[in-house]
């Protein structure tokens, strides 16, 4: 198993420089220039476009670029376009406030998608299950942000729930407890709606997966030998249909990424998603970039996790 | 050339006693398309000690019977008429716990797959264990020693290791004998076996039914064998019936049905068989498919393939007819020359 | 397939293409043939929508009207109005907006925009994934260079699948001109790869399946076994995931809208209203919740629909 592992993680390293090239090169290609963000601006001269230029090494080829790119990055100094200041310090601050939001949205995901799908591909054709998969349609039908200001009209009218930012302003000087609790009353709503779309889909994958493990002949011989329900789902069909998911836990990160961006505008929460569509905005290429990078970074280590964890749990593949 | 079946056995139905009895049951499924009448007017039963082959071409409803007794008939499939007796007991009309207490217990069951039949996430000690554990009410410990004489009883060499073994480090016939070895942990009063060999090699074959004939032997079961081989039937069983699209055709012992078939359906199966031609010949086939449920004639529903086909056939249901002690057929144009 | 017999007359014979089989089961799902229903509805309601905005102006969803704005849905026109600019009927059937335009007219033109660049979207991913799909599937082995065909294509596949797709699609779509047609082609070339990956699944299946084989011992051409033999048995998943596409590049489209990076004015699609809807919500409700509810109701038609195409499609979860 440790020589799988060991071309797994190889593979992906491989991935990860294509991924770099790939996405250096898009952004790279696409019209439109740092140096251009602000043409009404009466501070900028044409000797200043041309300092920026020189600075950010835009006029060199682009393969030089890359490569210029991936020194200052490993060394820490890539400087962002748009205020001269270092990328990764910015970008590690804004990742940790965003943290909290993925962590809360995936925990809202996996522990309400199990229980639903499971019981609806029990009682399949049922009440409940034709009423979840209704539901679970429509979240995934709602344009995100359109659900988010409906439910944003109804809890700070119906509860007072605050959805505005990280915390309440000027809280800095207040009590741990009350900083805490304030962080955490913040978090309810944002994750939530970032949960939203991935527990409709995941319930879904759940169901669908419970009801071809329960069609199996194994099922089938458990309950010739006169075991009760429970056991028959729980125990020997939950168990198999447990490790397609554990696959699927690295794929959902990026999708969490994406609906960063337009929930932490949403709510004005500072975060990584905010933070890359300002820059996206200045055209900031190395913020950008780097962003990118990450997400992709944390996906393959995600997705890599994951075939560990597969690995572990099923055997016909740890004894090869 | 015929086929002369090689058992000597012959048990009667008084002296030994009745393990299962299937009488008028009817299964149908419910679909979009409305009530299939699956299984129609099945009645047959097997003594102690006794094995009765269930024959038939796929899809004929033998499966359906066999789950159906065992009360594990999938939506939309359901009992809607007759009754199954177990021993004393009606189990047809059992509740749900009742039933998964003769799960197991007092009915054993395998099936055809065995590369898909046992979890595979799960040991092999494991699952025969949770049996045990289940009926017998054993403890790990005790439940390991039985698992391990269970494994040695079926002929499963280097038992310890296979406990902990998984089931796709195994061969097609030896989760066969683990699939055996689960069904008679408890040692069933019945032993259903769904085509336990279809799946498998050869001369695997061979190996797994000498092994089921001689369980049956040691535990005194009653086996239900279920085939679409009649070189299987000749060897292993006292008894036949014979199924064709959900109704039970013909029943009557071996050697009688070999020698002396009574159903247009019956005869044209054995006829099809190889050694009934002379090499270089071409082998006698049953002209047509089988029908679908949706186009089961209401009468016989063998009337739209049988050679001898009267008009009544198709529209009306023949009754059972005895051809001697405990030959039982059902067939409107071979009634008539009979007394 | 016949079974007959004459003495009891002739019984039916069956022939039933696997598509009858589709349309059959598929018409058995209600929920999906109200999806179906509500798309074709959609369909007339588009061409009608373009016809009637642009060729021959019944309804005119530009002319602005800043006497009349935000009027209620259902609400007369004003008497000051001159009689080019009144709505049709004298009533805004569904209001106006900030600048006094016509809801009603903007949202039929914007119905033949959202769609056309879903279906656009989606032919264009549809057409990269089959072509590398059925590439890697049919001639992975050839090797090129150091690697196979199958090799590199779906290194490629992996490495666009680690990089938040939506995030993609802003970092294009914000550094490239904005014009309908790059939003249509950027969705389509990040949203190919599920089909390539099915397509190639389904193709290394099919390759070693009899009929492959027997079509190669009798001569044919490589490019017709696969363009029509392989690839009909193929599209199954690849239909499905189309469907589903539609939809969710119509979201794409409204949350690129939200950002500001969805299609300009003057083009409406119903992305771009809702968008500007929600600056009113207080102010004219209607505004936001007209397009978002229409949008809710087409992408629920295609999820509905897809759904239901992936059921009838799937021979495991079938029953008897």
């Amino acid at each position: 198993m440790g020589q799988y592992l060991l071309r797994n993680l190889l593979q992906r390293l491989v991935l990860l420089v294509i991924v770099s090239f790939l996405v250096h090169a898009l952004v790279h290609l696409a019209p439109g220039e740092p140096a251009e963000v602000d043409p009404n601006n009466p501070r900028f001269k044409a000797e200043d476009v041309a300092k920026i230029r020189a600075a950010f090494h835009l006029d060199e080829p682009l393969h030089v670029q890359y490569a210029l790119w991936i020194r200052d990055l490993f060394n820490g100094e890539l400087k962002s376009f748009k205020d001269g200041q270092p990328v990764l310090p910015k970008i590690w601050e804004r990742f940790l406030n965003s943290l909290p939001l993925f962590i809360c949205a995936t925990l809202i995901i996996w522990t309400l998608s199990f229980p639903t799908g499971i019981h609806a591909a029990v009682r399949r054709g049922s009440t409940y299950d034709r009423s979840t998969t209704f539901i679970a349609y429509a979240l995934i039908s709602v344009p995100g942000f359109f659900l988010s200001y409906l439910v944003i009209l109804w809890v700070v009218n119906a509860f007072g729930v605050p959805v505005i930012g990280m915390h309440t302003f000027g809280s800095e000087h207040a009590s741990v407890w009350f900083r805490s609790m304030d962080n955490l009353w913040h978090l309810v709503v944002p994750s939530l709606m970032l949960a939203v779309a991935g527990v409709a889909i995941l319930s879904r994958y759940v169901r669908s997966q419970m009801l071809e493990v329960i069609g199996q002949d194994y099922v089938r011989t458990a309950r010739a030998k006169g075991l009760d329900a429970d056991s028959v789902i729980y125990s020997h069909a939950l168990r198999n249909a447990l490790l397609p998911f554990v696959t699927m836990f690295g794929l959902m990160l990026p999708e969490l990424i994406s609906g960063a961006v337009i929930i932490e505008q949403i709510f004005a929460w500072p975060g990584i998603g905010r933070l890359s569509f300002d820059a996206i905005l200045a055209r900031d290429y190395p913020v950008v970039l780097t962003v990118t990078l990450m997400a992709a970074v944390i996906t393959l280590a995600g997705t890599f996790l994951s075939d560990i964890l597969y690995a572990v749990v099923d055997p016909r593949i740890r004894l090869n | 050339m015929r086929m002369i079946p090689t058992t000597a056995r012959t048990l009667s139905d008084d002296m030994s006693k009745r393990v299962l009895s299937l009488e008028r049951l009817h299964v149908s499924f419910f679909t979009d398309a409305g009530e299939l009448a699956v299984v129609r007017d099945v009645s047959l039963s097997v003594s102690a000690g006794e094995t009765l082959a269930l024959v038939g071409e796929s899809g004929c409803g033998k499966s359906v019977t066999a789950l159906a007794t065992m009360g594990l008939l999938d939506h939309p499939g359901r009992i809607v008429a007759g009754d199954i007796t177990l021993g004393d007991d009606v189990i047809s009309g059992f509740s749900e716990p009742q039933m998964r207490k003769v799960r197991g217990a007092r009915i054993g069951m395998i099936f055809q797959e065995p590369m898909t039949s046992l979890n595979p996430v799960f040991t092999i000690g494991r699952q025969l264990a949770e049996v045990l554990r289940l009926h017998r009410g054993h403890d790990d410990r005790a439940a390991r020693l039985a698992s391990l004489a269970l494994l040695e009883r079926v002929r499963i060499p280097a038992a310890l290791e296979r406990l902990r073994q998984y089931p796709h480090e195994l061969s097609g016939g030896m989760k066969q004998r683990i699939m055996i070895a689960m069904a008679i942990a408890c040692e069933p009063q019945l032993l259903i076996a769904d085509e336990p060999t279809t799946a498998l090699d050869v001369t695997i074959q061979a190996q797994i039914l000498e092994l089921l004939d001689e369980l049956q032997k040691d535990l005194g079961m009653a086996v239900i064998l279920i085939t679409h081989n009649l070189g299987v039937v000749a060897q292993y069983a006292q008894r036949v019936a014979v199924m064709y699209a959900g109704e039970i055709v013909e029943q009557a012992p071996v050697t009688e049905l070999f020698a002396d078939p009574r159903h247009p359906y019956t005869q044209a199966l054995l006829q099809s068989l190889p050694g009934t031609v002379d090499p270089g010949r071409q082998l006698n086939v049953i002209q047509g498919t089988v029908p679908t449920p949706r186009e089961f004639p209401a009468g016989c529903r063998f009337a739209t393939r049988c050679g001898e086909v009267l008009s009544r056939c198709a529209s009306d249901v023949p009754p059972a007819s005895r051809h001697g002690g405990n030959h039982v057929f059902s067939c409107w144009q071979r009634m008539e020359s009979t007394s | 397939m016949h079974a007959q017999d004459s003495s009891t007359g002739s019984l039916i014979a069956h022939t039933e293409s696997p598509w009858r089989l589709f349309w059959q089961l598929l018409q058995r799902d209600r929920l999906a043939m109200a999806g179906l229903g509500i798309l074709l509805a959609l369909a007339v309601v588009a061409l009608l929508g373009k016809a009637t905005t642009e060729w021959l102006v019944i309804f005119d969803p530009t002319t602005v009207r800043l006497v009349d704005k935000f009027r209620a849905p259902l609400s007369e026109a004003s008497a000051l109005l001159p009689d080019a600019d009144r709505p049709l009927t004298g009533v805004y059937l569904l209001g106006t907006d900030e600048l006094g335009r016509d809801v009603f007219a903007r949202m039929l033109q914007g119905s033949f925009v959202s769609m056309s660049i879903g279906f656009v979207a989606v032919g264009i991913s549809i057409a990269v994934g089959v072509v590398l799909g059925g590439i890697a599937g049919y001639y992975g082995e050839v090797r090129i260079g150091p690697v196979t065909v199958d090799t590199l294509i779906m290194r490629f596949t992996d490495a666009m699948l680690c990089i938040p797709i939506f995030f993609l699609i802003l970092v294009v779509v914000a550094l490239l001109p904005a014009s309908i047609y790059n939003i249509m082609i950027v969705i389509g070339l990040t949203r190919w790869m599920g089909i390539s990956r099915f397509v190639r699944a389904e193709f290394l299946s099919l390759r070693e399946q009899d009929f492959v084989l027997a079509a190669r011992a009798l001569g044919l051409p490589a490019y017709r076994i696969i363009f029509w033999h392989m690839m009909p048995n193929a599209m199954a998943p690849v239909l499905v995931t189309a469907t589903i596409g539609v939809a969710t590049a119509i979201l794409t489209e409204s949350a690129l809208s939200f950002l500001g990076f969805g299609v300009q004015p003057p083009f409406a699609t119903w992305g771009n209203i809702l968008a500007d809807g929600k600056n009113f919500i207080f102010d004219a409700p209607w505004l936001f919740f007209i397009p978002g509810f229409a949008i809710f109701v087409i992408v629920l038609a295609f999820n509905l629909l897809g759904e239901g195409m992936r059921e009838a499609l799937n021979p495991k979860l079938q029953r008897r």
